[in-house]
């Protein structure tokens, strides 16, 4: 007769879910000490992504919600730009996870595991998150978020110069099969963008009253969930700082050729 | 003479900038006519608006074609790129020789077009670097394009001598089918050139 290990008994399930525990919540807090810019959300979200599942198993319903909120939000902060409300949405979430963790060394979890919810300000917090999740700009939500699917893309290109849009298009590798639509401004990006419903936008910088970034944000606030790519030979620093805040998904820097262009739509299938 | 006053070592760093500006823009100019560009190392002025307006046109004939953008940002004020105009249709020429699909255009409204796009990007790059050299945020206008003789430009865009200061860089581009003679002229106020030399100093310091 082969042997068979007797099946665990639910104290010692609890005994390896709370080793686990700990090492997934002291791993998850430590990248979040790290900072808004430094922390590696896909961690976080494993982390609490695998403890949703183990509590589960262990039966314990509030550390499975709210597993799955906080891993929900790591994705979530993963996509919002790096600005100002991305900074205060992070500290809730580590204080959030702090929070947990101190309350698992005062009562261990499997005390708790005895049905009773703990008593801390746990649903303060979430409710906070869940409001801000709510409440974020979808303008604000990275536009890569989804990558095209593949096979040939509808390409909008917006540029007040007819001559880089004709350039765009000479210097586009036809092996693709993709179809290039143009605008040269911001009414004209939104009209075509909403006709056509393009998977990758190149923006240019500098338009005639308006730019690149606002364009982007226009068309995701109008729903629509385009790549974006900023077109433009100002390549400073500081303008490639603010495309990647405003969720840009990469830079297509003038004077164009196909190879830039391969490149950049090799990325851009890649995700 | 401007107001504003630099030394051996400030005109030293600026020459660099302007070099690592227009190596950049070379560059730029490279890919679009799709052959090599050498340039000789540029020569660097500060001076009045007047002053720049003899440079530019010593003989005071020859008419000249300006791509030009408002700065501003950190350093307001105005940035133009400027070719003897024979130079930008033959430039012009050049770029049609790639097979572009332009016979049924408007050559002459198109080549203001293009000229304007070419000169977009070199200032843009040449201006990129400068401000990361410099550590200053520089965001530059739409371009707009004009032929005139260099008075003209520059009374245009200048205001009283004493409130405005000319930075010129010069530079000699050699391409394959034809040189170039080439200038960019930053026309600033005297507090935003007073900025540019004291973060040339920062950058003496710092070389230290």
């Amino acid at each position: 007769m082969p042997h068979q290990d007797p099946p665990l008994s639910r104290e010692a399930l609890l005994e390896v879910f709370c080793t686990e525990t700990r090492e997934r919540l002291s791993r998850a807090l430590d990248s979040l000490q790290q900072g808004p810019d430094a922390c590696d959300y896909d961690l976080v979200h494993q982390e609490f992504d695998s403890l949703h599942g183990g509590a589960r198993a262990v039966d314990l319903p509030w550390l499975e919600h709210y597993s799955r909120v906080v891993a929900g939000y790591a994705r979530f902060l993963r996509h919002l730009r790096r600005g100002g409300q991305h900074q205060e949405t992070h500290l809730l979430l580590t204080r959030a996870v702090a929070t947990l963790v101190e309350q698992c060394h005062k009562t261990p979890l499997a005390e708790l595991a005895t049905g009773m919810a703990p008593e801390m300000p746990m649903d303060d917090l979430l409710d906070t998150m869940q409001n801000l999740m709510r409440r974020t700009d979808p303008a604000e939500l990275s536009p890569c978020a989804h990558r095209p699917a593949p096979g040939p893309l509808q390409i909008l290109v917006v540029d007040d110069s007819s001559t880089s849009r004709l350039l765009f298009r000479i210097h586009l590798p036809p092996e693709g099969g993709h179809v290039v639509y143009e605008a040269e401004d911001a009414a004209g990006a939104l009209r075509v963008a909403l006709e056509i419903r393009p998977d990758v936008v190149f923006l240019d910088y500098n338009l005639p009253e308006s730019d690149g970034v606002s364009i982007a944000r226009t068309l995701r606030a109008a729903g629509l969930d385009p790549c974006c790519i900023l077109l433009t030979a100002n390549v400073q620093q500081a303008v490639l700082d603010e495309a990647r805040a405003a969720g840009f998904a990469g830079v297509l820097e003038k004077p164009v050729s196909r190879d830039k262009i391969a490149a950049v739509l090799r990325a851009v299938a890649q995700g | 003479m401007t107001s504003v006053q630099i030394g051996a070592a400030h005109l030293d760093v600026l020459t660099e900038l302007g070099n690592i500006g227009i190596s950049r823009a070379a560059r730029q100019l490279s890919q679009l006519l799709n052959e090599p560009i050498l340039i000789a190392v540029p020569r660097v002025e500060l001076c009045t608006p007047s002053e720049a307006a003899r440079h530019l046109d010593p003989g005071g004939g020859g008419e000249l074609a300006c791509v030009y953008q408002r700065m501003s940002g950190e350093l307001p004020g105005h940035i133009a790129l400027l070719l003897p105009a024979r130079d930008t249709h033959l430039l012009f020429r050049d770029l049609l020789g790639q097979g572009a699909p332009l016979h049924t255009l408007d050559l002459r409204a198109f080549e203001h077009e293009a000229m304007t796009e070419i000169g977009n990007i070199l200032i843009s790059s040449c201006i990129s670097a400068m401000a990361d050299m410099l550590g200053l945020r520089i965001d530059v206008s739409v371009p707009r394009f004009a032929e005139a003789h260099a008075q003209e430009l520059i009374q245009d865009d200048a205001g009283a001598d004493g409130e405005r200061v000319a930075l010129l860089i010069h530079t000699h581009l050699t391409a394959a089918r034809r040189d170039l003679e080439g200038t960019i002229l930053l026309m600033l106020s005297t507090t935003a050139a007073e900025k540019v030399m004291r973060a040339v100093q920062a950058l003496i310091l710092a070389a230290d």
